[in-house]
């Protein structure tokens, strides 16, 4: 049985080892072949070995939730192995920096700015690039234009980095931005809906949700006591729902907005348990109520935030 | 699935501290991945540390050693992805911004000329060779830049994974 089990826990790492070991040998043995192509056989031949390797070691418990979960906490582990090998051979080939630093070196008695630029800049830079493009049909070219192609990865790619630089760096795409003139990188549907300031409560509602339950969750496994876990983790939940209101949501904060923020969730949870008992007592069941009373909580609950506590001008 | 909802759960905590930190701006690193590396660190050694206080023993996850090794397995490649992750937000991607500036002209396309109207030289490469300088890579001596040890590390490092899977710098 430990046996078992050290296999299931290990199967990321092993799967991991085949991955790079099958990738090594496609790519010195079919020089030529795109090295995406190579990087996905490899990753897929990984993911095999994870999941023979997680069948051998529990097959007995195929059926079982605890199988299905170890399998993908493996697969999870694997993937972010993965992608960071990934990341590793793509520094190699397309990282700007890395081949700035090969000129550099080829020079023992050094370069000037005009050296470094006459031996690579961005003519070569995106000589390189746009073909890469074109050959894996993110682009096509036709009488010298180029249009986008049948690959839409590279443009999924993008919206996600996107979004992601919004969330983390308060910006979005420079080089766009800067040079085209465009008012933002929202500009399409995603972009005006984040405009909208309940679509931006609900979206940062969602990750509370997250955050709260996972901090409940931690808190349980732990070993602290169910109910003190709700407690210190809705004390969290509060604290972090005020900061990411405040500062996504609504653009005001301050520790009287502070206070207002408690005493609207306080007033909240009120509100969600009267109306919880009104409907439980009529006879709705216990479930359908709450969610029945969910949207109601949520629109009056952006409306308090948005007309009380996080109100900057005069009423 | 225990270990499974503490791994995401301690992962989450940990991305949602970053972010906290981030926004604050009140932090005295100057390096970002130091800080990532920091945060989740810490978010691991403080769950591990809560609750070995708690359980009296620090195999306090199903399957003992194993339970904990499952969740160093789990965590620290996802803390490397959003390492990466995260420095790769920093810079603009010239391959996606083409893509995307392509796809802005919509049916128009867009010529060559163009798309190296949006790439030059001091919005792509020079940043780069001040990063590079700033990072300690190369050094600027007698008008001249010249590679230091430390960027001799790093491109022997990389010239490795080259030299294995016989492929070539493109840049």
């Amino acid at each position: 049985m430990l046996g078992n089990y050290a296999l299931l826990v290990l199967a990321p790492i092993l799967g991991m080892t085949s991955n790079i070991f099958v990738h090594i040998l496609v790519s010195r043995f079919n020089q030529g072949r795109s090295q995406i192509k190579c990087l996905i056989f490899g990753f897929v031949f990984g993911l095999v070995c994870i999941v023979v390797l997680s069948l051998a070691a529990n097959y007995r418990q195929v059926n079982s939730l605890d199988f299905v979960a170890y399998l993908l906490s493996g697969c999870i582990a694997y993937s972010a192995l993965a992608y960071v090998y990934f990341h590793f051979i793509n520094i190699n080939i397309a990282s700007l920096r890395i081949r700035i630093l090969q000129e550099v070196i080829d020079c023992p008695d050094g370069l000037t700015q005009e050296g470094i630029l006459s031996r690579y800049n961005v003519k070569q830079m995106l000589d390189n690039r746009i073909d890469r493009l074109v050959d894996s049909k993110q682009l096509m070219l036709q009488q010298n234009i180029y249009y986008l192609g049948s690959n839409r990865t590279f443009l999924i790619l993008f919206w996600f980095f996107e979004a992601l630089k919004f969330i983390f760096l308060g910006r979005g795409n420079r080089l766009l931005s800067v040079t085209c003139q465009q008012t933002g990188s929202f500009d399409l549907l995603l972009g005006a809906l984040w405009l909208n300031q309940f679509f931006r409560f609900l979206c940062i509602g969602a990750i509370n949700t997250i955050f709260g339950y996972c901090a409940y969750a931690l808190l349980v496994i732990l070993g602290i006591d169910y109910r003190i876990s709700l407690t210190v983790s809705t004390t969290l939940a509060v604290l972090f729902n005020y900061y990411t209101n405040g500062r996504f949501v609504f653009r005001n904060s301050g520790k009287k907005v502070l206070m207002k923020f408690v005493l609207s969730n306080l007033i909240m949870y009120i509100f969600n348990q009267s109306l919880l008992i009104i409907l439980v007592s009529a006879g709705l069941g216990k479930l359908v109520s709450q969610a029945a009373i969910i949207p109601v909580v949520i629109i009056v609950s952006f409306i308090i935030n948005k007309r009380w506590v996080f109100f900057k001008g005069k009423l | 699935m225990q270990i499974l909802i503490y791994s995401i759960s301690i992962v989450a905590i940990a991305i949602f501290l970053h972010l906290i930190l981030l926004k604050m701006q009140q932090t005295a690193f100057v390096n970002a991945i130091v800080l990532i590396i920091f945060v989740f660190s810490l978010t691991l050694c403080a769950g591990f540390i809560i609750g070995a206080l708690i359980n009296k023993t620090i195999f306090f996850l199903p399957g003992g050693l194993w339970g904990i090794l499952q969740v160093a397995i789990f965590y620290i490649p996802v803390m490397l992805s959003y390492v990466i992750t995260y420095v790769a937000l920093e810079d603009d991607s010239p391959s996606m911004t083409i893509v995307r500036f392509v796809d802005l002209s919509k049916e128009k396309g867009r010529s060559r000329k163009e798309i190296e109207q949006i790439i030059t030289n001091e919005i792509l490469i020079l940043p780069r060779i001040n990063i590079m300088l700033k990072d300690g890579w190369i050094n600027y001596q007698n008008r001249k830049y010249q590679v230091t040890k430390k960027g001799r590390f790093y491109n022997q490092f990389f010239a490795f994974g080259l030299k294995l899977l016989r492929i070539t710098r493109e840049g």
